[in-house]
């Protein structure tokens, strides 16, 4: 059973009382909300996810309301995982994304038994393209755009790669900001949106509800196959450059979740990607452009068709040095990971008491 | 396993099962948890060390004893109960009048005290126990630099020289020392009940079982545990302490001590007040939700030694002349 099966009244009761249980690839949520507006947008964007009966659950989840003397003037929610709050408060039109960023925080602060990555990860024929990109880079886009195009969505914001080196995925709905909302739209009117929320810290949210392909073969795995760092950059032509397997090393491991914390084996499983992908910059400011790229059925001929990608870079006027510049800002824009995509998320104690603590 | 995981006992729970062979009998679903805990209580350790490392390197040169508190304290020394522990801060306890010089130090070695307003540094600075939060501009861990173990805030008193006098050097580490067995309980006692921070309540009662128990093997700890409680004023914490483990963990407590610590019980209101909130904040109810009697427990438990006035209104009214002193 699936929840677009289940009738409102039945997914608003569920959601009510906490019995409302369902899988994203390997992890299973429980969730329970008494929001109509979520409610609403649960049923749209997981419509097509299995409804599993109550019992076991990885992770418990809320969405709440919250009580207190700030809720009179505008009104403030949380989110809870394990019954402990994950964010601080945040103005109740948020809750959409803060749910959204929620549960990808569950998986990330906790399931290290994978190497996480933030990037977003799509399949095609059993292989994997992963697209690494800082927030603002055009990565979110360019995978939902891609998910439209026939390519299997695993995950738009989590790389999960557990320790035989294969990517499992997550299927779960695409975030986009503004800007992006709009390109997705004109780029497939027949996209399908969920509500979109204002006043997050990125600005306008929405999420893309993932294909019902992606999210009914979310447990077959891929083998990572292609990586590339992706930069939007207005106007630009599509433009792609090798990197070296050393410098994309030290570029992914930036902007993984756990790879310090999985020490040694974190090296040894990322070396271990790197070495047996292909690992390219991205430039592109047309996203059908971009995706052209990725079309046809044979994407290694194509990069390698070009033989020396440096070259023709640096005949191709001033591409290159937007990628040099591209390189940094990303570079700057990394920083610590652990948080990126998360406005206001903390450490992993609840709201820090007064002053008086340890 | 959600009450582990937000009780921060995951790892631990991980280790013992792993540690008595029960990780077969464990369900499917819960053992990558098991995995994912043990990947972060190895790197939390890893961490530690090298942090560990870091201090003994950046104060380097400077004439003071150097007293590791709780987890690094228990890591350190090689403590049972470090085993699977997570660690927030790295605390430690050094002189008063040393202060000062530590703290250039550190700031030196590219520590830097982070804050959210000039109030709150002020307040921690006059009325805490400890210097402002130092966090590490680029691994971004803290530091917590004691110069007592209660706040200023609260009424007991503590006599840091004495903890400093008795304090223990590491066999391995000859720089840093760690507290004397019964001090170290004392301070896990007091920390857990004068200084409100419950949200790793059970953790707190976790070390403490583990640290009487290990101790409380060796010969005369018992009573010089009764003896430095008196001494150093911290009664009240102790007997809520053992009483606590007792109750909740079953640590034996041998008959003399339990009555030594008998005239200690408070009078019956505020006993039976203490028991239902111990109770309530130690474990939450529920856990998708938020439990608010939890919530509620837990804040009277950090609010509760320290009178409301002196907490927070003294330091504000002093903050504001301050202030308003013409410079």
């Amino acid at each position: 059973m699936n929840v677009s099966d289940l009738s409102p009244k039945e997914l608003s009761d569920r959601l009510t009382s906490g019995s409302l249980f369902f899988p994203t690839g390997p992890f299973t949520f429980s969730l329970r909300t008494d929001l109509p507006e979520i409610i609403d947008a649960f049923g749209l964007l997981y419509g097509d996810f299995p409804v599993l009966e109550p019992g076991y659950a990885d992770f418990h989840t809320s969405l709440e309301r919250l009580r207190g003397v700030k809720s009179w003037f505008s009104p403030q929610g949380t989110f809870l995982s394990g019954g402990v709050p994950q964010f601080y408060p945040f103005p109740l039109q948020t809750a959409l994304p803060h749910l959204e960023w929620g549960l990808n925080r569950c998986v990330f602060r906790n399931a290290h038994n994978y190497l996480m990555i933030h990037a977003a990860v799509v399949e095609r024929g059993g292989r994997a393209l992963i697209l690494v990109g800082t927030s603002g880079s055009g990565k979110s886009t360019l995978c939902a755009a891609l998910v439209l195009r026939g390519w299997r969505l695993l995950s738009d914001e989590i790389a999960l790669i557990a320790s035989d080196g294969s990517l499992a995925g997550l299927a779960r709905p695409i975030g986009l900001k503004a800007e992006s909302i709009r390109i997705i739209e004109e780029f497939a009117p027949h996209a399908c949106m969920g509500p979109g929320s204002r006043g997050t810290s990125k600005g306008l949210i929405a999420h893309m509800v993932p294909p019902k392909e992606s999210v009914l073969r979310v447990h077959e795995r891929a083998r990572p196959s292609w990586i590339f760092f992706v930069n939007y950059q207005a106007d630009a032509p599509v433009a792609f450059a090798p990197v070296s397997k050393a410098k994309a090393l030290m570029r992914i491991a930036d902007c993984a979740f756990d790879y310090t914390l999985l020490g040694r084996q974190g090296f040894e499983m990322l070396a271990d990607v790197v070495e047996s992908t292909r690992t390219f910059d991205l430039v592109y400011g047309n996203l059908a452009e971009a995706v052209d790229l990725f079309k046809g059925p044979d994407l290694d001929a194509k990069l390698g068709a070009q033989p020396n990608q440096r070259e023709q870079l640096n005949a191709r006027n001033g591409t290159s040095r937007r990628l040099a510049q591209a390189r940094e800002d990303g570079g700057a824009a990394t920083e610590r990971v652990v948080l990126a995509g998360e406005p206001g998320a903390r450490n992993a104690s609840p709201p820090p008491a007064e002053p008086a603590s340890h | 396993m959600s009450l582990a995981r937000v009780t921060h006992l995951l790892p631990r729970l991980s280790l013992q099962v792993t540690n008595l062979g029960l990780l077969d009998h464990i369900p499917e679903e819960v053992r990558p948890h098991l995995q994912a805990a043990r990947v972060l209580a190895e790197a939390h350790d890893r961490e530690l060390l090298w942090e560990v490392n870091r201090l003994e390197r950046a104060l380097r040169g400077i004439e003071t004893p150097i007293v590791l508190l709780k987890g690094a304290a228990y890591a350190m020394a090689g403590f049972r109960t470090a085993e699977g522990r997570l660690y927030g801060d790295l605390d430690f306890l050094v002189p008063k009048e040393k202060l000062g010089l530590v703290e250039e130090a550190l700031k030196k070695h590219g520590w830097v005290v982070r804050e959210e307003s000039e109030f709150k540094e002020q307040y921690t600075r006059r009325w805490l126990h400890e210097l402002p939060a130092l966090v590490h501009n680029q691994r971004h861990t803290h530091l917590d630099v004691h110069h007592n173990i209660l706040p200023h805030t609260d009424h007991l008193r503590v006599d840091a020289g004495k903890l400093l006098e008795s304090a223990v050097p590491l066999r391995d580490h000859p720089r840093f020392s760690v507290l004397a067995p019964t001090d170290m309980v004392l301070h896990c006692a007091a920390h857990m009940f004068r200084s409100g921070d419950f949200v790793s309540g059970l953790r707190n009662l976790v070390d403490l079982d583990d640290l009487l128990g290990q101790f409380g093997r060796e010969g005369s700890f018992w009573s010089d545990l009764v003896g430095r409680a008196g001494a150093l004023g911290l009664r009240l914490p102790c007997y809520w302490g053992l009483r606590y483990t007792e109750r909740f963990l079953e640590t034996p407590i041998p008959q003399d001590t339990k009555k030594a610590i008998r005239s200690w019980k408070p009078f019956w209101p505020p006993r039976f007040a203490m028991d239902w909130l111990v109770e309530r904040a130690l474990l939450p109810r529920h856990i998708d939700r938020t439990d608010r009697t939890r919530d509620i427990a837990m804040l009277l438990l950090a609010r509760y030694p320290l009178s409301l006035f002196r907490r927070t209104i003294v330091p504000k009214l002093e903050w504001l002349i301050m202030r308003s002193e013409p410079k």
